[in-house]
């Protein structure tokens, strides 16, 4: 059971807090790891998209905040779009680097 | 940090136009893994599994596994009387070794009748030699019939001659040239050579009838040729051949075979490792030829099932390696490999109509949107606790299609 480490394990901090610049070493990390692209919750099976878009939103909110404590919330240019395209950035990534 | 607004401002112009670029790109890249990685988890982990049925009928006597048993190959699994089908053995051969002594009391009658075919040849041969001596026989009787015409003949002669001598001596008498005894004996010389000739007439008669005697014997010893021979032809058409009892070798030894047959399959083997399923019976309970007992799961060969849209289909190819995980162990990454993908589904009543028989029953409501038709992948698994599957778990698979950029 050892060579099927859980996919968490295998994702360092620092990849998370710079994710594109670590992209091809948490690749390499990341081979040999896995979990099922499903999670179960009490019986139910949910998807890892929908985890990963909830995971995306919340990220999204998180840099919302970030921006506004650095003082560059005002400077966003169309900000309707930012955030969700900000969201919809995270969530692909995660969803990318963890279940692809 | 201080920044100057102006610099703020383009930050903030970056970040924005990063995010909207950054969201596009791994857009893209999600939506590109997804269609060169087709994925379900629609997905369900499959063996080929038999009802395991017996081949004669019977009460069962003994099981000797219980349900979720794992079994392996060559196990006695369960035994049904015996005694029945040890009966039929033990009739079957009794028959079979009827049949050959049949076949030796065949034999030994069908060399009497050959026997009595020589005796009738034997008898043939001596008509022959009969008919043999009768020819003898006519040819004698012929030379007699010769013999006594010449006897005839010369008996003949003589009688002229002592007639004329007498009737010339006659004459003479009178004038005393011959004396009386002369006459009297010339007489009685005519009178018995006309007795010879008399009697070798007889005689003739009598060869005659010798002759058509001797003929009509030979008649009789052609006839009884003949019926010799018809004889052997009697004899050596009513002699049997056994064909008919050594045809019926095969059927008794088929019968014996049969017998066999049924009483080895009173035990119930498992053809292959396996897991015993849904067993609900006891000892007793009645086996019907042909009718389910039980279902052993045949566990050497695990597949997942996979339901695939057909918009996706053409991404997998046989062969392709698959990354398949059971929803029972979601961090066990296991290995598979694609053996086929399918070919039929029942068609969508809702779509095409029910397939009837008379006139196609189609439906007059129309959708503006359809579901993509979805078929079953088979896919292999390779790795793993392949006794401990379980039939019908749920599992999620991700094809490993053409490498994309990531």
């Amino acid at each position: 059971m050892n060579e099927y480490l859980p996919a968490a394990a295998c994702v360092s901090k620092a990849g998370l807090r710079n994710l594109r610049r670590t992209l091809p070493v948490l690749a390499v990390l990341l081979a040999g790891c896995g979990h099922a692209p499903e999670f179960n919750i009490l019986g139910s099976y949910f998807p890892a998209w929908l985890l990963c878009i909830a995971a995306g939103t919340l990220l999204s909110g998180l840099s919302f905040s970030a921006l506004r404590r650095a003082g560059l919330e005002r400077e966003i240019v169309a900000s309707i779009v930012v955030y969700p395209c900000l969201a919809i950035f995270f969530a692909c990534t995660l969803w990318l680097l963890l279940f692809r | 940090m201080e920044l100057t607004p102006e610099r703020r401002r383009a930050l903030g112009r970056s970040i924005s136009v990063a995010a909207v670029v950054g969201a596009i790109l791994v857009g893209l890249l999600s939506i590109q893994q997804m269609v060169e990685n087709p994925r379900t988890d629609d997905a369900e982990v499959f063996a080929n599994f038999i009802a395991m049925a017996p081949i004669v009928s019977g009460p069962v006597m003994k099981i000797n596994v219980k349900d979720n048993q794992y079994v392996k190959q060559g196990q006695m699994m369960l035994d049904i009387d015996e005694r029945p089908y040890a009966y039929a053995l033990e009739q079957a051969r009794s028959e079979q070794a009827a049949l050959e002594g049949n076949i030796v009391d065949e034999n030994r009658r069908i060399a009497s009748e050959s026997s009595a075919v020589s005796v009738s040849q034997s008898g043939v041969r001596s008509a022959e030699a009969a008919l043999a001596h009768a020819q003898a026989v006519v040819a004698q009787a012929r030379a007699a019939v010769i013999g006594a015409q010449a006897s005839v003949d010369r008996a003949r002669d003589e009688r002229d001659y002592a007639v004329h001598n007498r009737d010339r001596l006659q004459p003479l008498l009178a004038k005393q040239f011959v004396t009386v005894d002369q006459v009297d004996r010339a007489q009685t010389l005519a009178a018995a050579r006309e007795q010879a000739l008399a009697e070798a007439q007889a005689q003739q008669v009598l060869a005659d009838a010798a002759l058509v005697s001797a003929l009509a014997q030979q008649r009789q010893a052609e006839a009884h040729l003949e019926q010799s021979r018809q004889q052997v032809n009697q004899a050596q058409h009513s002699v049997l051949t056994v064909e008919p009892l050594v045809a019926q070798r095969s059927g008794k030894l088929s019968a014996v075979q049969t017998a066999e047959y049924n009483l080895e399959n009173c035990r119930l083997y498992t053809p292959f490792d396996g897991r015993v399923t849904n067993l609900t019976i006891s000892e007793g309970a009645y086996a019907h030829v042909g009718q389910e007992l039980f279902t052993l799961i045949d566990t050497r060969t695990w597949w997942v099932l996979a339901n695939f849209r057909e918009t996706q289909l053409h991404h997998i190819e046989p062969g392709m390696k698959a990354d398949v995980y059971l929803m029972s162990h979601p961090s066990l990454h296991l290995h598979g490999v694609v053996d086929s993908t399918g070919f039929g589904v029942t068609p969508d009543a809702d779509l095409i109509g029910k397939i009837t028989q008379g006139l196609p029953d189609v439906q007059r409501t129309l959708n503006w949107v359809h579901l993509a038709s979805r078929y079953p992948v088979r896919i292999r698994i390779l790795d793993g606790p392949q006794q401990n599957f379980r039939l019908g778990e749920s599992a999620v698979v991700v094809i490993d299609g053409h490498p994309g950029l990531l």
